[in-house]
């Protein structure tokens, strides 16, 4: 028998995954734990040797794929008008929440790797770079739990659906930084990097509407769609431009130009977004490296606690400037802990450049274990903001 | 038998609300009439869109669901208008075209009503899905 090749080491974490992470909602855990432990049992060192998986030679074009899906589906959640009706409490606390996360982060592990001797200032910046995103399925998760409502409830829910798309814009600047080879350079690439993919996103997008318009048969929608994300992340690594960024404008100017809810663009691609994440869990998981965990506990509990003060301060300072009555100022940072596929699909990426090094292994390891981390303490923070503001309509109902 | 013919027939009006229209009160009209289906009207009253029943249903009963897209979050705490919610692309039909060669538009697009539309895309009328599956049900039953 010859070796049966990438696609069948795809089906098996796929397969896997799905398996570990129901098993793992069935005892009470998250389930994106048993995505990651799937990862990890076909990770290099154990089963992955055996059954002679060769996961880093295939996922990197996976990945980007996947993570392209995501960004167009988050720059397609957005339209102008809903940001003009939202008002500035949602827009500051976003701000807020978002940019502090990433500026106490980088600040905290700056400051830490420099106390250990190790003065690495692009790993503290790409870490920064992937704190400011958040996981709404689990903070809507818990409302639902609870039935919550209130101004803390929906002034949290526009913050969660907004923040990824202001993470994905940090995280492609941080990454025109940490892929520069000086600061005359990296403004330069930056120039080429943010406007070619502004341009080529923004024409996509207007394409995509027009074509998507003229369709008649609906079996067509979900591959004039993949088309043109494929297209725009194929021709913007062909430039040089942020492929991450021309599909979140992608999607962002399909919806536009689209001028209607988005179901015919953006549907066929949301069903996805499961599949999208337990892929980037279980590549994750197989990144998985118990020495580099081992060597930097520090870099994990950093992380945690940094984002964690910088997701609450950043989004009380941020709300009060919004005008945001009290409750919402006091509570609303912790339900923004949860953090899960979009953070560890950023971090793949760091890990899949050449150019970071041991450095992108870490950022992996870092953000599985924090991630996790944040998958237990998270739901619990969005849980007690909403009872000690008084909006859980009533016990916690039970989840199918 | 043209699509005119059948209207001429089976005259029904359809549901129109204009596209500036808050989701609020074309939800409150699809809800009202009984219609299942909801046709958004431009400035000139040229039909631009549709807004089908479940599409409402998942906007006013967002916080039932455990899980909701990104995009469906948004319409949920910024609500918006009809033009918001619909789609452009939505089963229709000129007033020349023959029946039979046109309901299948209505299967393919999971809508109840399949409006008649003139050249510049104002309203005629709509062929309601019922009406047309009890003629079919009639004709199978008496062999005609």
């Amino acid at each position: 028998m010859t070796e049966p090749g990438p696609l069948f080491d795809i089906g098996l974490l796929l397969a896997f995954g799905m398996v570990a992470g129901l098993l793992a909602g069935r005892v009470g855990l998250p389930r994106v734990a048993g995505y990651v432990l799937a990862g990890i049992a076909f990770s290099p060192g154990l089963l992955g040797e055996a059954l002679r998986l060769d996961v880093a030679a295939w996922s990197p074009p996976l990945t980007d794929a996947a993570l392209g899906i995501i960004a167009y589906l988050v720059g397609g959640s957005i339209t102008t008008g809903q940001l003009r009706r939202m008002g500035r409490l949602i827009v500051t606390t976003t701000l807020g929440e978002s940019l502090g996360a990433v500026l106490l982060v980088g600040l905290t592990l700056s400051a830490l790797l420099w106390s250990t001797g190790a003065e690495s200032l692009s790993l503290a910046l790409a870490l920064a770079s992937v704190a400011g995103t958040t996981a709404p399925a689990a903070t809507v998760a818990v409302m639902h739990q609870y039935r919550a409502d209130g101004p803390l409830t929906r002034t949290l829910l526009g913050v969660v659906a907004l923040d990824d798309a202001l993470g994905i814009i940090v995280f492609s600047l941080a990454l025109v930084l940490l892929t520069g080879s000086s600061l005359l350079g990296a403004g330069e690439r930056a120039a080429l990097e943010i406007g070619g993919a502004l341009v080529l996103g923004g024409v996509g997008g207007w394409l995509l509407a027009r074509f998507g318009h003229l369709l008649r048969e609906d079996s067509l929608r979900l591959p004039v769609v993949l088309a043109a994300l494929l297209l725009t992340l194929g021709l913007a690594s062909a430039v040089g431009a942020s492929a991450l960024l021309a599909t979140l404008t992608l999607g962002f100017a399909a919806r536009h130009f689209q001028r209607s809810g988005g179901e015919r663009l953006f549907a066929p691609l949301e069903a996805m977004e499961e599949a999208v994440f337990l892929i980037f869990f279980t590549v994750a998981g197989s990144h998985f490296q118990p020495g580099v965990f081992a060597a930097h506990p520090e870099l994990v509990a950093g992380y945690v606690l940094a984002r964690l003060a910088g997701k609450t301060g950043g989004a009380a300072l941020g709300a009060r400037l919004g005008g945001a009555p009290p409750v919402v100022t006091r509570w609303i940072g912790f339900g923004l802990a949860p953090q899960a596929g979009v953070a560890v699909g950023l971090a793949l990426t760091l890990a899949e450049r050449p150019g970071l090094g041991e450095a992108g292994d870490i950022v992996v390891n870092v953000i599985l274990a924090s991630v996790l981390v944040n998958e237990v303490i998270g739901p619990l923070a969005a849980s007690l903001a909403l009872r000690r503001a008084g909006e859980a309509g009533g016990a916690p109902q039970r989840e199918e | 038998m043209r699509t005119a013919d059948w209207l001429r027939d089976h005259p029904r009006d359809p549901l129109l609300v204009p596209h500036d229209a808050p989701t609020a009160e074309a939800a409150a009209r699809l809800l009202e009439d009984g219609h299942r289906d909801l046709f958004v009207t431009d400035d000139e009253g040229a039909v631009c869109g549709h807004i089908g029943h479940l599409r409402i249903a998942r906007l006013l009963l967002a916080e039932q669901r455990p899980r909701l897209s990104r995009r469906h979050l948004l319409e949920r705490v910024a609500g918006g208008t009809a033009a918001d919610l619909m789609e452009r692309h939505f089963a229709q039909a000129g007033p020349d075209e023959a029946l039979d060669g046109v309901i299948h538009r209505l299967l393919d697009h999971d809508q109840d009503e399949l409006p008649i539309l003139d050249d510049d895309q104002r309203p005629r009328g709509v062929i309601d899905l019922s009406a047309v599956l009890r003629t079919r049900l009639t004709e199978m039953t008496t062999g005609s």
